[in-house]
């Protein structure tokens, strides 16, 4: 038992030290921006998998990536307020826009809760694109600043990481506790959770505002790397590319999606990373997913590779 | 023809007892998807006579038939035709007074509304 | 003293009143039986007391506060669980984790967002009384299987199971032993009783197998198309002609 418990330690440590000195070992600055990538992806996608895990199919994560974009691109260019007070700032808005939409929605049949998310969408698309005055229209923000003090790819590398880290921390130990068992009973019999004391719709406004805070707070700093934000950017195809991340991951796992975020990040980048083609890719993935691996990548354990490998010996 | 229409409301409420029954539901399923999507594709053929063919162009339509799917209610055909007129009113009229890029806001904004409201749309049962 | 009371409850659903003033008294530990043909009433009368409907008129007044229109997760916070007549579990969960969940308000640990990131000690005391109620319940053997994978009455076992974990101060039980056999019924039942002596618990019981009912209940009520046309001690309402023509036959 203590040994497997050191085993996992030292491995999550090596990992650690391993991605923390990638720009050391790596020179390429495709590289590097992959890395940005794959960080804030990885974040948009436990917070999307905290959200399916107590059951809520939610199509609607661009938008509030996009809402906390844009209020830090535009308190950062029409206000000129520095990037660590709005990133806090996109953050909380996204945060309370989830609050006022969770509180009429959650509590919608499943279906109907998640048109209403795309829905969302498209409405707040509308509006960053008609009000060109505020939000710039079709040609959106430009010349957001980078945070002061970091001017580099590698120094932005850093940020993102740890970003990343403190993220997935706060979601992996949420989803591994009491709370993430509570989610799990939303997801399987939420009446049977609500007649045994638990407020339902409580709990499915905390998660919602907590995983949309997360995902304000990834869209502010994805803001300030790219430089430039435009509605095109937080589509529905946004949303959907999340969910495959947590499709792949396995439904239910923070662990899971993070996975599914590295792994498809890579995989879309190295073949081909443009336009329909990635479509493409994304596509035969999320369909070989689910007819082969329903599970995702979370449900990969031992007694697969056993029974594989049993398959095998027969054969 | 008509027995198709039975099994499938069969189907919708209680798929395994309908298989018990007899009813193949692969090949009903089928039907119902191969149909639809057929209809779709026409749809799609005389779209494409108007307008731009690209592989995108499905996009926006199929946010439009969302919407009035849940407009006329789940489950209704005349519900669809309510609902599409309906959207293309509200589409121009909207279009009309606030400029198309909002109307399209609109039209969401309507349908997260119509959701909160009456979930079953005009003609939908539950 | 009277824990639980219903006074004239009525629940008309469009045009058809499906409970008709009906009175209802429950005791301190007493075993209560509510019986009657399908489609009397009782999951409805059940359905109310536990907040998922409000009734249409009348009063439901728990140790002398009125709860009508409570919402379900407040009244089972006060102490009033109750079990679905459909097998109702978290599936794909283990057993221990579904009892667990059972007990999760009432040791008070809210949304469990602190105990992510502090170790607390009513985390080990829900796990404590869970080890409990899975012994109490004879669910040694099957503590890390996943509910769906359970034999039908030891899944009717585990939602009793959640219920108590709960720590209800009234039990509402919709057809706990439906499907068992009698040795399985009968374990069932001394595990009720056991629970009345020791926790104190009252309960009140939807059920169809007679000889749960007339050996158990301390008082039975019949119901029949919504209205209550019958109660009293298992030997009257044996006896009572209304009943026999209404719901046992001869």
């Amino acid at each position: 038992m203590i040994k497997f418990k050191i085993r996992q330690l030292l491995l999550v440590f090596v990992a650690l030290v391993g991605v923390f000195t990638i720009p050391l070992w790596i020179e390429n600055l495709y590289v590097i921006h992959l890395s940005i990538m794959v960080c804030l992806n990885v974040v948009f996608a436990i917070s999307l998998a905290l959200i399916l895990k107590m059951g809520n199919l939610s199509l609607g994560h661009a938008a509030y990536i996009g809402a906390g974009a844009y209020t830090s691109s535009m308190l950062a260019v029409k206000v000129g307020l520095p990037f660590w007070l709005t990133f806090y700032i996109a953050g909380i808005a996204s945060g309370l826009i989830a609050f006022f939409i969770g509180r009429i929605t959650l509590g919608l049949r499943g279906i109907y809760f998640t048109i209403t998310t795309f829905g969302l969408t498209e409405v707040f698309r509308s509006i960053w694109i008609a009000f060109r005055g505020t939000f710039g229209g079709p040609s959106g923000i430009m010349n957001i600043p980078p945070p002061p003090g970091i001017e580099t790819k590698v120094q932005f590398y850093y940020l993102a990481l740890i970003f990343m880290l403190i993220s997935f921390f706060v979601f992996y130990r949420l989803s591994k506790s009491s709370f993430g068992l509570l989610c799990d009973g939303l997801r399987f019999n939420w009446l049977l959770e609500e007649c045994v004391g638990v407020d339902t719709s409580r709990m499915k406004t905390i998660v919602f505002v907590i995983a949309c805070t997360f995902a304000g707070l990834g869209g502010s700093i994805l803001a300030h790397y790219l430089g430039h934000i435009s509605p095109s950017i937080f589509t529905m195809f946004l949303s959907t590319e999340i969910i495959v991340y947590c499709a792949i991951g396995g439904l239910g796992s923070i662990l899971g999606g993070a996975a599914g975020a590295v792994f498809m990040t890579v995989l879309g980048e190295m073949l081909f990373g443009v336009g329909f083609f990635r479509s493409l890719i994304f596509g035969i993935f999320l369909i070989g997913v689910i007819i082969i691996l329903p599970g995702g990548l979370a449900s990969i354990n031992w007694n697969m590779i056993g029974r594989l490998m049993q398959k095998r010996r027969i054969a | 023809m008509c027995e198709v229409n039975y099994m499938h409301y069969a189907i919708e409420q209680d798929s395994e007892t309908s298989s018990l029954f007899g009813v193949n539901i692969n090949r009903v399923n089928s039907i119902a998807f191969g149909i639809g999507c057929a209809l779709a594709g026409l749809a799609g053929a005389l779209m494409g006579s108007i307008f731009v063919v690209n592989p995108a162009m499905g996009f926006h339509p199929l946010l439009n038939a969302f919407t009035i799917v849940i407009l006329g209610g789940l489950g209704s055909i005349v519900g669809c035709v309510l609902g599409g007129f309906t959207l293309g009113m509200i589409e121009s009229i909207a279009g009309l007074l606030l400029g198309t890029e909002l109307a399209s806001g609109i039209i969401f904004a309507t349908l997260i509304l119509i959701i909160i409201v009456k979930p079953t749309g005009f003609m939908g049962h539950d | 003293m009277v824990l639980l009371e219903l006074d004239k409850i009525t629940k008309v659903f469009g045009g058809l009143a499906a409970v008709r003033d009906f009175d209802l008294k429950l005791e301190k530990g007493m075993l209560s039986g509510l019986i009657g043909p399908n489609g009397a009433g009782k999951t409805t009368i059940f359905n109310m007391i536990s907040g998922i409907i409000p009734p249409t008129n009348g009063d439901i007044f728990f140790k002398g506060n009125q709860i009508s229109g409570c919402k379900p997760h407040e009244l089972a916070r006060r102490g009033i669980v109750r079990t679905f007549q459909i097998s109702t579990l978290f599936s794909d969960l283990t057993v221990f984790q579904n009892i667990v969940l059972g007990g999760h308000n009432s040791k008070g640990l809210g949304s469990g967002f602190l105990d992510s990131f502090f170790s607390l000690k009513k985390r080990d005391e829900l796990e404590q009384s869970t080890l409990e109620v899975i012994e109490l319940m004879g669910l040694n053997d099957w503590k890390d299987e996943l509910a769906r994978n359970l034999p039908h009455g030891l899944q009717r076992i585990l939602e009793i199971a959640i219920a108590v974990n709960a720590k209800p101060v009234v039990l509402l039980l919709d057809e706990p032993v439906a499907g068992m056999n009698w040795e399985e019924a009968t374990r069932v039942m001394e595990i009720i009783n056991l629970l009345r002596r020791k926790e104190g618990i009252s309960v009140l019981l939807v059920e169809h197998n007679m000889r749960v009912v007339m050996d158990y209940c301390d008082r039975i009520t019949v119901l029949s198309y919504g209205k209550k046309i019958a109660e009293g001690h298992p030997s009257e309402i044996k006896e009572d002609k209304q009943v026999i023509e209404a719901y046992l036959g001869t």
